[in-house]
């Protein structure tokens, strides 16, 4: 969820709650205020009765007022006149006039008439324009409680997608920091000190990054040539070693040794430097090169070197791929792959590769499936890998010219392992 | 045959040095620039062997010299610096060819063979030994005058072994010499083995006089006085 949502989003209920709950609240206080004033209103009635009915006796003896509160008296009995209770309730009078139900407020109370008897008078007041005004009140409420949220909620969603704007431009930003590419300026002044913190950080941190990476990339790339000719000393001593006259079969066994050992070191550090060289995008003279003519060629080679594995290969060229990439990498690229799959298979196993338009898809059967997060890292070697020649560079160096070449590179395994290379074109 | 080396690494310039005097070539070495120039101002060479990264200037500086003179020499660059520009700009500065170090002396011998054999384009191209007669071009071999006709592979080992008479040769680097460099050379040795068992059945076959014979489990030699050894 989006950070402006969220916030936007709690804030509003927020809101929407502390006004409605205001509302509520409002309503009732307003209600009950009315309610109050139709009571004392009626109280009134009465004392303006009474009085009128001590100084006129007569008035007790006519039961109904045609007046627009009507009353009526009814006489009761001392016992009931000391248990009363006076009331107050809401009731449907029928008036016979208009023939219908109207809601009224009935006040009962009782009273001690001049001729020392007891009766219970009953007033009763229409509600009809209390009850408008309630109807009146809440709509204007209601409107009032829409129009308050609306509002705050638009206008909270303005104001903190303009205070957020730094932030989603210093993400955009960060989008666009790649590792190994220059950091690009942060054109990001904001007045919040946080934001402002932020867009320090970022920027401090990346360019960082940046150098440490460029430092790492020259230190492997200066390493490796450095170690290129000490290599080349020891690999041309011990050849010269190899052509002296009276060397023993021992002797030349331990050279053997000592050859598998440089060679692999030599390899190691061939592979290094070529990583570090598609890093530093030393490979930028590009043709066009078709894929088919390559694996075919590179297959032929290999079913030769591993054919006493007796591997079932099969090369399923679905249409032409051409791509538009440097030569060697292109080369790379397609051997490593296809070594991988040869290497790493089983005796009898089976391998397909399969070519379409912008796919290169390379299948081997395989028991387990590879660890994806670690098989592009340098010098990985899964569990099964027993190969003593297997450098660990392989597949780095297949992902690394994915990488710079916009190729997407992934691994999938469902019953067997296959890579898939898809060309962007 | 005249060699110059051009090579500040004092130990791998005497290693090469002494591996071409072994090859009955006339060697002369330098370390810097400035001799290096010295050197191909005074005296003709049949071969050079340049590196680029030299104290005083750069190997490929000495190639425009090279030029300037109008020499014919032929150039190998030898480079630690095993980028693809470099090799291009060296060989459109006229080197003939490039060898990345570390390399195989078997390898660098090939090579020089070569690049000698091109420039005298005029002259004898075939490589011969004892009645074994190699046609580099046409990839043709003939034995006593009789064509003897082999796989690609085949070829490639036999010319490998007939520029590298007598020496021997690790296994790796034969891998190498056939497959180039971006097939694991280790993986395919039993392939090599029994492309070496065919090859020496096939000269056998046809009487050649040099044999090829396994030196323990580290490679082979091909001899050429033809001493029949199967071990």
């Amino acid at each position: 969820m989006k950070l402006l949502n969220y916030t936007n989003q709690k804030l509003s209920l927020f809101v929407f709650a502390l006004i409605a709950a205001w509302g509520i609240f409002f309503f009732y206080a307003m209600n009950s205020e009315i309610m109050d004033e139709t009571d004392d209103m009626l109280q009134s009635y009465r004392d303006i009765f009474i009085k009128k009915a001590l100084s006129e006796p007569k008035l007790l003896n006519s039961f109904e007022d045609t007046t627009f509160a009507g009353y009526s008296i009814r006489p009761i009995s001392d016992e009931d006149a000391r248990n009363y209770k006076e009331r107050f309730y809401d009731e449907e009078a029928y008036f016979p006039d208009e023939d219908e139900h109207i809601p009224v407020r009935v006040y009962k109370s009782v009273f001690r008439a001049s001729d020392q008897r007891y009766y219970e008078l009953e007033i009763r007041l229409s509600t009809v324009e209390r009850d408008d005004m309630i109807e009146t009140l809440s709509i204007c409420l209601f409107a009032l409680f829409v129009l308050l949220s609306a509002t705050i909620i638009a206008g909270n969603r303005l104001i903190l997608k303009q205070s957020f704007k730094p932030l989603n431009k210093l993400l955009k930003w960060l989008d666009s920091v790649a590792p190994g590419k220059a950091v690009p300026d942060l054109n990001n002044r904001t007045k919040i000190t946080e934001f402002a913190q932020l867009n320090e950080a970022a920027y401090t941190m990346s360019l960082r990054n940046f150098r440490a990476y460029e430092q790492q990339k020259q230190f492997i790339e200066n390493a490796s040539h450095e170690l290129q000719t000490p290599l080349a000393i020891a690999l041309n001593k011990i050849e010269m070693l190899t052509q002296s006259e009276n060397i023993s079969e021992q002797q030349l066994a331990e050279i053997d040794s000592l050859h598998k050992a440089l060679n692999k070191a030599i390899k190691m550090n061939k592979s290094l430097l070529f990583l570090s060289r598609i890093e530093n995008e030393q490979f930028s003279d590009k043709k066009e090169i078709n894929l088919n003519r390559l694996v075919r060629e590179l297959s032929a080679d290999f079913i030769e070197i591993y054919a006493d594995k007796h591997l079932d290969f099969i090369l399923e060229e679905k249409n032409q791929c051409t791509v538009r990439m440097n030569e060697d990498l292109a080369n790379t690229l397609t051997t490593n792959l296809i070594k991988n799959a040869f290497m790493h298979t089983s005796r009898n196993g089976k391998i397909s590769v399969t070519i379409n338009t912008s796919t290169l898809q390379i299948e081997n059967s395989g028991d387990e499936k590879l660890d994806e997060k670690r098989i592009f890292q340098r010098f990985y070697r899964s569990g099964q890998t027993k190969n003593d020649n297997s450098t660990g560079l392989g597949l780095a160096i297949v992902q690394s010219i994915a990488v710079s070449n916009r190729i997407a590179f992934r691994y999938e395994y469902d019953g067997k392992h296959r890579f898939v290379l898809k060309f962007v074109k | 045959m005249k060699i110059l080396i051009i090579e500040d690494e004092k130990d791998l310039r005497e290693t090469i040095r002494d591996f071409l005097l072994q090859e009955k070539y006339i060697v002369e070495s330098v370390s810097d620039y400035h001799s290096a120039v010295s050197k191909i101002y005074a005296y003709d060479y049949d071969c050079i062997l340049l590196d680029i990264m030299l104290p005083g200037g750069s190997g490929l500086s000495v190639l425009k010299e090279l030029k300037k003179l109008k020499k014919k020499e032929s150039v190998l660059i030898i480079s630690a610096k095993d980028s693809i520009e470099d090799k291009v700009t060296g060989l459109e500065s006229g080197a003939d060819d490039y060898l990345a170090k570390p390399f195989h002396l078997a390898e660098l011998n090939a090579r020089i063979k070569s690049i000698i054999r091109r420039k005298q384009a005029a002259g004898n191209m075939d490589i011969a030994i004892e009645n074994l007669r190699i046609n580099p071009d046409k990839r043709t071999v003939f034995i006593s005058d009789k064509e003897l006709v082999l796989n690609r592979k085949e070829f490639d080992l036999l010319y490998y072994f007939a520029v590298n008479p007598n020496r021997l040769i690790y296994k790796t680097t034969l891998a190498e010499s056939v497959w180039g460099d971006n097939i694991d050379q280790a993986d395919s040795l039993d392939f090599i083995y029994s492309q070496i068992k065919n090859l020496r059945k096939k000269l056998k076959l046809a009487k050649a006089v040099p044999t090829i014979k396994a030196i323990y489990g580290f490679g082979y030699k091909l001899l050429t006085d033809g001493d029949d050894e199967t071990s």
